[in-house]
């Protein structure tokens, strides 16, 4: 492929994204406006752009959807399940070719024919019923309302966020686009919201404005006042008002008196504001803009960053053994333009996990359907940001999680009723930023994980012991030891393999921590915690011998000095650490380091598994933020080191995989005695 | 031109213990003076550590024990060849010990023997041929192979003297 083909794939990938979500929102509301233009808008960009670089399967099936759509905007049909279907299958087939590696792949003629073809017969049907009689009578012919303003309030009965799939949240957005308007959003100290308090001046109905709430009835309650003739955003007083009732809720009465005020004169404008309405319509503008730059690019840049920070150590270590004092100074500000330079660049390789919000609004659609099970998927801070190959590693295991939740959490809306509960699920996406850690939280409201049939089925495949006691922790964790899967059937959905030892595992990879809870009848809940960046790592510097090893922060519990008399040098042993016994391993011994032992040696406590290790160093040096570099090929085995590191004087210290390394040393251990 | 390019090549010639090596130059970056070499515990004993090489970590392949002779003290002739190997699995930068470097000459693709495959220390397919320079035999070795196979050592075995892998 050339470079303009791969960026077309680069886009069109993006572009599907955005088709899938303005199809759900269409799905949603099959009156909307704007997503149908949106969705319309996108084909049409896939078409011209497939047709231009030579991908003339995907523009033709492009092509023959748009055409669909084309009729749908005529009012000639309506949108139906069955048309979004079509359209979502047929995109989903473009989105695995595009990930064909190559051109005459992607291109291949047969790929697309089966949707093709289904497209076409959905044509005929559609042609079938308008040359029957015309019955959907053209949009234009509608007869418009006068302008007039109106303020709705909705009330969602159900919990939902902004950032969530519930088509409520996607109705308020297209009842404002119709117009000029305000849209108030009041919010619960959960962030889930109490109501919606909009101001609309439209020429739609409001017969028309009612009918957009007629599939969400159950779960909002709308209330529709009008207020006044013309458009009430002209007046200064009651854009004075509005300002005024910013933070408290609308009272009616003042409001009504507010409008009344206009209500006449406000008439005669009709003409001009229907303009500016439909200009409104369109403000969905970003105020931040973006440049796509190559991955490659970012990359470099960084690694040249890393090397600043390594000479910029170097730098700080010999002028403070020169001990000049303006080259101190001059020191000291390098140090800090050279941490801000890092910062930013990283952010840079930043990006919000929105995207993946998108699939998984998908993806909870698709299952809940196949399952036939109710479920509403909410989302809180989609604007997370995160580095993007983080993102895409993390992909995988998490659209796992949320299978896990809806396959094996969510019951049944019959169940569900049984149990008094809502008869939709809810599965919930809960992203934000501590610290240089991203903690995602996936949770739900289904049955919970069922303790006694996880130890039960561990029992029965010799996981653990028949007469084991084991406390509710290490039975939820469980579930995390490869070869069992709760499920007494493997359904198409979870269950086929990659089981959440696999999720665990890559999440490991990445230097995160995953933690589970889950109350029976109430929930389960999925907490994972990422590093921000893959090659930026906060640690321990600590000195072994001649060298230098950096310990992971994250894996450090706390740090003991320990006489080195009371340790034994062979291997592992428990020594009482704050009252309790923890097993210690001897590093010294274990990485053969000839050096004198010190007197007094350090013990670091860190968390293995939830059980506390100690591991011993002869001194800590402090904390260390560094840049983690592979330490290559030829050390692909040495799964106990992460990496290495370049220090401030030149040398190279080893950066520890605690996790690994204790696993190592437990087995051998264990080896050992047997 | 294009016909000396093709029947000459420049051959970097390096000193192990008593022998007298040849590796092409294509595949060789720089060569460094010894500097501090950190070693990586539990790793195969043919591994001798990382170094920093210009802010990257370049690990260090201690040739001497890889080609099955015994161990012996660095010393100020000692140095590590900085190389960079295409195998037909990976694309590596890796630096190897030797005890001396030589010099690089030309040699012409005639006067290279293929290697005998029966008598020899070595095993055949490290080995691209025997080229003899001043009354001696140099061995030309065929580096990608040798720093990336998965072996230990790059010596014949036999039934007697089995490698274990460490």
């Amino acid at each position: 492929m050339d470079s303009n083909q791969k960026r077309f794939v680069e886009d069109a990938l993006d572009l599907l994204n955005e088709l899938d979500e303005g199809l759900l929102q269409l799905e949603a509301n099959a009156h909307a406006k704007a997503p149908l233009e949106q969705v319309f808008r996108t084909m049409h960009t896939i078409k011209g752009g497939a047709n231009m670089f030579g991908f003339d399967n995907i523009g033709e099936l492009a092509h023959y959807l748009e055409t669909l759509f084309d009729l749908v905007r005529q009012g000639k049909t309506q949108v139906s399940d069955k048309l979004i279907s079509i359209t979502l299958q047929a995109f989903d087939k473009v989105r695995d070719l595009l990930k064909e590696k190559t051109f005459e792949a992607i291109t291949r003629k047969d790929a697309l024919y089966d949707h093709l073809t289904a497209v076409h017969a959905f044509h005929r049907t559609i042609d079938a019923s308008l040359t029957g009689a015309d019955l959907v009578t053209p949009a234009g012919n509608l007869k418009k309302d006068e302008l007039a303003t109106f303020f709705v309030n909705v009330t969602p009965l159900i919990s939902m966020t902004e950032d969530g799939n519930h088509p409520l949240v996607f109705i308020v957005q297209d009842i404002a686009a119709l117009g000029t308007s305000s849209v108030k959003v009041t919010k619960k100290q959960s962030l889930e919201i109490a109501q919606w308090e909009i101001f609309l001046s439209t020429t739609t109905s409001q017969a028309e404005l009612e009918s957009y709430f007629i599939f969400v009835e159950d779960e909002s309650r709308a209330t529709f006042t009008r207020l006044a003739a013309g458009d009430l955003f002209e007046q200064p007083e009651f854009i004075q008002y509005l300002k005024s009732v910013e933070d408290k809720p609308v009272n009616l009465d003042e409001l009504r008196s507010v409008a009344g005020l206009h209500d006449d004169e406000a008439k005669k404008k009709t003409q001009q504001i229907e303009e500016e309405a439909e200009t409104q319509g369109k403000r969905k503008v970003l105020n931040d803009t973006y440049i796509k730059v190559s991955k490659r690019k970012i990359d470099d840049l960084l690694n040249w960053i890393s090397e600043l920070i390594i000479l910029q150590a170097q730098f700080a270590n010999t002028a403070s053994k020169l001990n000049v004092a303006s080259l101190t100074d001059t020191t000291e500000q390098l140090d800090m333009v050279t941490r801000q330079l890092r910062d930013t660049s990283l952010e840079i390789g930043l990006v919000p996990i929105e995207t993946l919000v998108t699939k998984f609004k998908r993806l909870v659609r698709d299952l809940s359907k196949t399952l036939n099970k109710k479920v509403n998927f909410l989302s809180e801070g989609a604007e997370t940001e995160i580095d993007k190959d983080v993102i895409e590693l993390m992909t995988e295991p998490m659209i796992h999680i949320i299978r896990n939740a809806i396959d094996h959490g969510i019951e049944s809306p019959a169940d569900r009723k049984a149990a008094s509960k809502a008869e939709h699920g809810t599965v919930k996406l809960r992203a934000f930023t501590a610290s240089s850690y991203v903690n995602i939280i996936i949770s739900d409201d289904g049955k919970g994980i069922d303790k006694e049939r996880v130890l039960q089925k561990a029992k029965e495949k010799g996981l653990v012991d028949a007469e084991a006691q084991l406390s509710e922790d290490e039975i939820l964790n469980l579930i995390f030891h490869p070869g069992l899967s709760t499920t007494a059937q493997v359904s198409d959905v979870s269950g086929r393999g990659v089981g959440m030892d696999v999720v665990k595992q890559k999440i490991n990879e990445l230097r995160g921590h995953l933690s589970l809870k889950s109350l029976p009848g109430r929930g389960t809940s999925i907490h994972i915690r990422l590093p921000l960046s893959r090659s930026i790592i906060e640690g321990l510097l600590v000195k072994i011998g001649v060298s230098d090893y950096i310990i992971p922060l994250a894996a450090v519990d706390k740090c003991y000095e320990v006489p080195s008399k009371s340790l034994t040098p062979d291997g592992c042993q428990k020594l009482l650490l704050d009252g309790q016994p923890v097993p210690v391993f001897y590093l010294q011994e274990i990485f053969r380091d000839q050096a004198a032992i010190p007197e007094v040696m350090q013990v670091i406590k860190i968390n293995y598994d939830e059980h506390p290790v100690g591991i011993t160093v002869d001194n800590i040096v402090g904390e260390y933020q560094t840049v983690l570099k592979p330490l290559g090929d030829m050390y692909q085995r040495q799964e106990e080191f992460s990496g290495a590191t370049i220090l401030g004087n030149g040398a190279v210290a080893l950066v520890l995989d605690t996790d690994k390394l204790v696993k190592q040393l437990v087995r051998q251990q264990q080896a050992s005695l047997m | 031109m294009e016909q000396q390019t093709l029947t000459s090549h420049s051959y970097l010639t390096f000193r192990l213990g008593d022998e007298t090596f040849a590796a092409s130059v294509n595949h060789v970056l720089e060569i460094l003076e010894l500097s501090k070499i950190t070693k990586v515990p539990r790793a195969p004993h043919f591994m001798r550590g990382v170094i920093n090489l210009r802010g990257n970590v370049l690990p260090v392949i201690d040739t001497r024990i890889k080609f099955g002779l015994d161990k012996a003290d660095d010393t100020v002739n000692t140095c590590i060849l900085v190389m960079n190997l295409e195998s037909e699995k990976q694309k590596i930068m890796l630096g190897a010990l030797v005890d001396a470097v030589q010099e690089v000459r030309e040699i012409e693709q005639s006067s290279i023997q293929p290697a005998p495959s029966i008598g020899s220390k070595y095993r055949s397919e490290f080995i691209e041929g025997m080229v003899k320079v001043n009354d001696q035999f140099v061995m030309i070795l065929n580096l990608a192979l040798v720093f990336t196979t998965d072996e230990v050592s790059i010596i014949q075995e036999t039934a007697e003297e089995k490698i274990s892998i460490a």
